[in-house]
C-alpha cells in the first residue's frame, strides 16, 4: 500500500502544519515584543516629563545654594544637587533600554519553538483551527505589529529630544558654575542624537522583519489557497464547498 | 459539512492512513480532532471515496487508490509551498538559513 511516493509524502501534512505553526509563533512573539516596544516607548516620554518634574522638585526643596562674592558685590545662586539629574531620569533611561531591548530581541529573531511537546508527526492537541483562520490571524498581529512599531518611534524621538535637551540645560548649568567651556553644552545633545541615531536602523531593523513575514504570510496564503482548490476540483469536482 | 472544510485536516486524515489501516479512534487520536470534527471529517472522506472501510468488516478504515493519490497530491503540493527552497522574500530566506544555522550543533 505504501509505494515510494507515498513515503517520500510521508509526515509531510504533519511538518508543512508545523512549519505553519512557526510563522504563527513567531508572528506572535513579533507581535508581542512590537507592544511591549510600543508600552516602553510612550513609558519613556511619560518618564522624561516626571523625571523633569522631578528635577524642579528637587531643585526647589533640596537644591544647593552658592553664594559668590564679587566686585559687584555678593549673588546666591541654587542648583539641584549633582545626584539630582542621575535620580530623576533614571527610570526614563531604564525604560529606554528596555524598549531597545525589545527591538534587538525582535531583529534577532529568535527561532519560535513549537507549541505542544509531542512529536512533528502527532499533533499534541486537537488543531481544528483552518489554516486560513490561521494565517488571517498572523496577518492582523503582523499589521498591528507593525503600526506599533510606527508609532513608537513618535514618543521615543520627542522623549529622546526632551531628554537631550533637560540634561544638556542641566549640564549647562553645572558648566557655568564650574567655568567649564560652553562647548560642554554640546554634549548631552549630541548624545541624544546619537541615541536616536542607533534606534533609528533598529527600528528599521524590526520593520524589515515584519515586512518579510508579511510577503510570507502572503505568498503562503496564496498558495494554499490555490492547493486547496485544485484539490476540491480534482478530487470532490467542485468548489471549495461541498 | 455545511463549513469550509481545511486542507490540514483532510492532509492529516489521510496521512493517518498512509501507513495502514487503523480503527476510528487511533485515527480520530493521530488526526488531533476531537469526536465531533472528527466524524465531520471521516463522513467527508467517505462520501468523497477517499477512505472506505476495509474488506475484511474489522471496522478499520483505509485509504482507497482515490484517497492514496489525493494524499501524495496534499503532501506533495505543502511540501513545496513550505520546502526550504520555496520562493520567499530574501530576509525571509536569510531568517531559514540563519535558524538553520543555529541549531546546527
Amino acid at each position: 500500500m505504501t509505494g515510494p511516493s507515498e513515503s517520500r509524502a510521508a509526515a509531510s501534512v504533519a511538518a508543512a502544519q508545523a512549519q505553519l505553526q512557526e510563522v504563527d509563533d513567531r508572528v506572535t512573539r513579533h507581535a508581542q515584543r512590537s507592544r511591549r516596544f510600543s508600552t516602553f516607548a510612550w513609558a519613556f516620554l511619560f518618564a522624561v516629563a516626571l523625571g523633569d518634574a522631578a528635577l524642579s522638585l528637587i531643585d526647589l526643596y533640596v537644591s544647593v545654594v552658592t553664594t559668590t562674592t564679587g566686585a559687584a558685590g555678593t549673588s546666591t545662586s541654587s542648583m539641584p544637587p549633582e545626584w539630582g539629574p542621575f535620580v530623576a531620569f533614571a527610570p526614563a533611561v531604564a525604560l529606554l533600554g528596555l524598549a531597545v531591548r525589545e527591538v534587538v530581541l525582535g531583529r534577532r529573531g529568535t527561532p519560535a519553538r513549537r507549541r505542544g511537546t509531542g512529536p512533528a508527526d502527532a499533533p499534541a492537541a486537537e488543531e481544528t483551527t483552518p489554516w486560513i483562520e490561521s494565517i488571517r490571524r498572523a496577518q492582523e498581529l503582523l499589521a498591528r505589529a507593525g503600526r506599533d512599531a510606527e508609532w513608537s518611534f513618535v514618543p521615543l524621538a520627542l522623549g529622546l529630544l526632551s531628554l537631550g535637551q533637560i540634561i544638556a540645560g542641566v549640564a549647562g548649568a553645572y558648566a557655568l558654575a564650574a567655568s567649564l567651556p560652553v562647548a560642554f553644552l554640546a554634549v548631552a545633545g549630541a548624545a541624544a542624537v546619537a541615541s536616536l541615531a542607533v534606534l533609528w536602523p533598529l527600528y528599521r531593523g524590526a520593520k524589515q522583519w515584519l515586512e518579510a513575514d508579511q510577503a510570507l504570510l502572503e505568498r503562503e496564503s496564496r498558495e494554499l489557497g490555490e492547493l486547496e482548490a485544485e484539490f476540491f476540483w480534482r478530487f470532490v469536482g467542485t468548489g471549495p464547498t461541498p | 459539512m455545511t463549513e469550509r472544510p481545511d486542507l490540514f485536516v483532510v492532509g492529516r486524515l489521510l496521512e493517518a492512513l498512509a501507513a495502514g489501516p487503523l480503527l476510528k479512534t487511533p485515527l480520530q487520536q493521530r488526526a488531533g480532532l476531537n469526536y465531533t470534527v472528527f466524524q465531520r471529517y471521516l463522513d467527508l472522506l467517505l462520501r468523497l471515496g477517499l477512505v472506505a472501510g476495509t474488506p475484511t468488516g474489522d471496522g478499520r478504515i483505509a485509504l482507497t487508490s482515490k484517497g492514496q493519490e489525493a494524499h501524495r497530491f496534499i503532501a506533495e503540493g505543502l511540501a513545496r509551498i513550505f520546502s526550504p527552497s520555496a520562493p520567499r522574500s530574501d530576509l525571509a530566506a536569510a531568517r531559514v538559513r540563519a535558524t538553520r544555522d543555529a541549531r546546527r550543533p
